[in-house]
């Protein structure tokens, strides 16, 4: 079982472009100006090993972002993402894909399970890109859907399975690797309530020792964080200080 | 390292493979379906445009002689029923009692067309003219074993040995001549006349439904005044001894010694139409193939995009993202690639026997075993060439930031 990771943001800004210069009207000198938008602008944050940490805030205030950012799905325009050491924003793609595939665990809102695959090859999915062999492969994604339930729906695909059930297999999935890092972005965003609970309690169950950073706007997900961070709107805000709250 | 490697790159494959089939048996597989069909249409247009061109060929050499190896004059042709106006080889009847000794079956055959008349018919047929044998192989689709055996009529060259006057007709020669076995039919303008000892019906010959008789090549000679230098088109010889080729070749100057594949092949070249048909096959095959592919596979991947982007995000590197969508593309023109063969040979089949019904000419279509893995391999050749784009739709559909 990993340890968790330790996770630093310091002055991160992120800037997306609104639209593309052509390429004709830069070869013409006939450059426009391309409106900018930043999704974050200035956070700073530390996340502790093995913490649950949660991050709130109202929509547009780069929740979604920083998530991106410390898994390594995106870089920042300026600052720094630093995971165990490992300064993300140095990484090429190519390292910062092998890096995810072994620290990070990615939790999607919308479970985003392969449909022509059972519940146990979903799972099993990350291990195979590490040229695990194949009884391994399925050991391991039977145990781990068994820790979250679903020790009955091996062989279900996503289609023939719930909502709730498809975000337990999707949690099931981030942790296939034995991540140190676990980031979940809106995971009980389309569950009702008891079924969000038992995803949570399906995570927390997996999840213990390794550290989490999870943004929603549901209050009960961000109760059983270890503290929130609260965001407030980037678009308003320019520099937005590291918070602990709740 | 290589293990986990090795083991990676069959998963991966394995993936792609288990996704078309996943994709095809559940919701919204339409367009995987579409794929494969796209794929088995231009496969199916493929085997039976060039099944046709095969046919065009081979009809114009082996098919209806069950024979190994031809002697034709230089230029010559090499088929029975098109070698009435051609050089020919002269004292055939020595050359083939040289050959005899290694040959089950061997015999010089002279053709022409002739109208002969049969009661109130009269209608020219293609006559063959051969030696008769009782294990004689089929010469033009016909047997020559009712003949009497030898050619009597001969006698050593004096053309004064009895007449038989045996013929064997073609059921489509017995057809246009009203004929069946034991009536006679005589060459217009002659006063030699023939009966008939057998009318051939064995079916799965392409060429029972032409009007062709076979009768002794002596009396035939004389009949078209062949005989002063005993001459004929061709030798056809039937034998499992690869050795009497050499002996063959030694027989004429000038001549030369055709087997049956040689044959096939040389012909498919040689005749402009097949080929053209076989390369319009393929390139119609090729063009249409990489379109439909291409394009739904291309579909599909731009549906896949959350799929792609998942996989992205979870540490699945661009290179194995590609050698699963491309294994798919692969799997889909495999699939689609054998249901086209199978679709191909029911067309090639349905030609045959539609033109064959229709108009009386059967062995328009020919389904050659080499079809099935022509057609296979054609189909992934459509696939390798759907890649490009497909792979490039993959870069452009995968992101992983998209999905979160």
């Amino acid at each position: 079982m990993s340890s968790g990771a330790e996770v630093t943001c310091s002055e991160v800004h992120r800037t997306y472009q609104m639209g593309r210069q052509s390429r004709l009207r830069r070869l013409l000198g006939r450059e426009r100006s391309v409106p900018e938008v930043n999704a974050i602008d200035g956070v700073s944050i530390e996340v502790g090993r093995g913490e649950f940490v949660g991050l709130a805030g109202p929509s547009g205030s780069g929740k979604t972002t920083l998530l991106h950012l410390i898994a390594g799905l995106e870089t920042p325009t300026a600052g720094t993402v630093t995971v165990d050491g490992v300064r993300l924003d140095e990484l090429s793609s190519r390292e910062r894909t092998r890096f995810r595939l072994d620290t990070v665990g990615v939790v999607f809102q919308r479970f985003h399970l392969l449909g022509s695959l059972s519940a146990r090859a979903n799972v099993a999915l990350p291990l195979l890109e590490r040229g695990e062999p194949k009884a391994r492969r399925r050991e391991r994604a039977a145990n781990l859907l068994e820790q979250v339930g679903l020790g009955d729906r091996l062989a279900h695909r996503p289609g023939q399975l719930s909502g709730g059930e498809r975000q337990r297999v999707a949690v099931a999935r981030a942790l296939a690797t034995d991540p140190s890092l676990v980031v979940a972005d809106e995971p009980t965003g389309e569950l009702d309530s008891e079924t969000a609970d038992r995803v949570l309690d399906a995570l927390a169950a997996v999840t213990a020792d390794r550290t989490v950073v999870l943004a929603s706007h549901d209050d009960r997900a961000l109760d059983r964080t270890d503290r929130v961070i609260e965001l407030t709107d980037a678009e308003r805000t320019r520099a937005v200080p590291t918070t602990d709250a709740v | 390292m290589i293990r986990d490697r090795l083991r990676r790159l069959v998963g991966l494959a394995g993936l792609g493979v288990r996704r078309v089939v996943g994709r095809s048996t559940g919701p919204g597989g339409r367009r995987t379906i579409a794929g494969v069909v796209g794929t088995a249409v231009a496969v199916a247009l493929l085997v039976s445009v060039t099944g046709v061109g095969v046919a065009l060929a081979a009809d114009a050499t082996v098919l209806g002689s069950d024979v190994d190896y031809w002697i034709v004059p230089e230029s010559g042709e090499s088929s029975v029923l098109v070698a009435s106006d051609t050089p020919e080889l002269g004292s055939v009847h020595d050359a083939t009692a040289r050959i005899d000794d290694g040959a089950d079956y061997a015999t010089p055959v002279l053709t022409r067309p002739i109208r002969m008349e049969a009661g109130n018919a009269q209608e020219y047929v293609l006559v063959v003219g051969v030696i008769g044998a009782p294990d004689a192989s089929n010469v033009a689709g016909a047997s020559p074993q009712a003949l009497t055996p030898g050619d009597p009529h001969y006698a050593n060259g004096s053309y004064d040995g009895p007449w038989t006057g045996d013929l064997v007709a073609t059921e489509g020669a017995a057809r246009v001549l009203d004929v069946d076995e034991n009536d006679a039919v005589t060459p217009t303008g002659s006063n030699r006349s023939f009966t008939v000892v057998n009318v051939d019906r064995s079916s799965g010959s392409p060429t029972v439904d032409l009007p062709i008789v076979l009768v002794h090549l002596s009396e035939l000679q004389v009949l078209v005044g062949a005989d002063e230098h005993d001459s004929a088109n061709q030798f056809l010889v039937a034998t499992n001894d690869r050795g009497v080729r050499s002996e063959l070749a030694g027989l004429y100057d000038g001549a030369t010694v055709e087997t049956r594949s040689s044959l096939l092949a040389q012909e498919t070249v040689d005749e402009g139409l097949p080929l053209a048909l076989a390369i319009a096959g393929l390139l119609a095959a090729l063009i249409v193939g990489v379109l439909f592919v291409s394009v739904t596979i291309g579909l599909e991947v731009l549906d896949q995009g959350p799929e792609l982007s998942t996989m992205q995000a979870m540490g699945i590197g661009r290179r194995s993202r590609l050698l699963v969508i491309g294994v798919q593309t692969l799997a889909t023109a495999a699939v689609g690639g054998l249901l086209g063969v199978a679709l191909g040979w029911l067309v090639v089949f349905g030609i045959d026997r539609g033109i064959a019904s229709a108009v009386g000419i059967p062995g328009a279509a020919m389904f050659h075993p080499l079809l099935i893995p022509y057609g296979i391999g054609i189909a992934l050749v459509v696939g390798l060439l759907a890649l490009p784009p497909v792979l490039w739709l993959v870069e452009r559909a995968s992101s992983g930031s998209r999905v979160i």
